[in-house]
């Protein structure tokens, strides 16, 4: 506590606190009665999984490194995905581009498409 | 949460962003090739590494084989529609089918030679290194049984079969 409180107005406040006595004794069985009623008490209601799942999320994402490795990693997934994709997706024209042109200068396979 | 569920969209949103980019930037060539008229020609220019000088006689050399091609196309279909027919309604080989046959013989032979000078031709216009490679996929492509095709590997193999 500030010196100020024993000195200022409230000094009479102050000292007649510091007299105060309780002299009165407890109730029988009031020490057993507030261990009850600890015991007694449940706490706060347990969180659904959805509710921990968003408390767990804010808690993680208030982390910056967190976050910025959260980007890196979909950065990352995205870089793959799109090569992955554009590979198979060229490979697939490169055939076809070779298919057709085998056609264009094949008469046994333009005969043989013929109806 | 309102912060961590801006975080968690802008970072979807950049995954697929990322995605798109790099699948547009890694077909850009190809989407080019199939907006024009000739696909194949621009895919054999990138494959076997024409120079434009060289791919525009080579490009000559296809333009002009084309109705040579389609001709010969005609001549074999034609052929063999009239020896199905003559095949239905007979049960012995008759002179005409023999004929027929001699024809369809004569044809694929005349075929064959047509399509390799134009292989041979289109070789030359090509670096060697790339004209023998050439060579050796297109015959592998072409002299088979059933054309299957696909893009030119490294090694040459030896002739699966023929018409």
């Amino acid at each position: 506590m500030n010196h100020e409180s024993s000195q200022g107005p409230n000094a009479d406040l102050d000292g007649l606190l510091q007299d105060w006595r309780v002299d009165d004794p407890l109730p029988p069985g009031f020490n057993r009665a507030v261990w009850r009623r600890i015991a007694a008490h449940t706490g706060p209601e347990p969180a659904s999984p959805y509710q921990a799942l968003r408390a767990w999320i804010s808690g993680q994402f208030a982390r910056p490194a967190w976050s910025i490795g959260y980007a890196l990693i979909l950065l990352s997934a995205g870089l793959v995905t799109g090569y992955w994709q554009a590979t198979t997706q060229t490979a697939r024209w490169d055939q076809r581009m070779a298919s057709r042109y085998v056609q264009s200068v094949d008469p046994y396979f333009q005969a043989s498409a013929q109806p | 949460m309102r912060r961590a569920l801006l975080i968690l969209l802008l970072g979807a949103i950049l995954g697929l962003l990322t995605a798109a980019s790099t699948y547009w930037s890694m077909t850009a060539r190809h989407r080019a090739w199939l907006r024009q008229p000739q696909p194949e020609l621009a895919w054999l220019q990138a494959e076997f590494e024409i120079a434009p000088d060289d791919f525009a006689r080579i490009s000559a050399l296809h333009q002009s084989y084309l109705p040579r091609c389609a001709e010969l196309c005609q001549r074999i279909a034609s052929c063999e529609a009239r020896i199905r027919t003559l095949l239905d309604q007979s049960s012995q080989i008759t002179p005409e089918i023999e004929a027929l046959l001699l024809e369809a013989a004569h044809t694929r032979v005349e075929c064959q030679k047509s399509m390799l000078d134009h292989f041979f031709q289109v070789s030359r216009a090509m670096p060697p290194e790339q004209g023998r490679r050439y060579l050796a996929w297109v015959k592998e492509k072409t002299f088979r049984m059933d054309h299957e095709t696909g893009p030119p590997r490294e090694a040459s193999h030896g002739h699966q079969g023929h018409h």
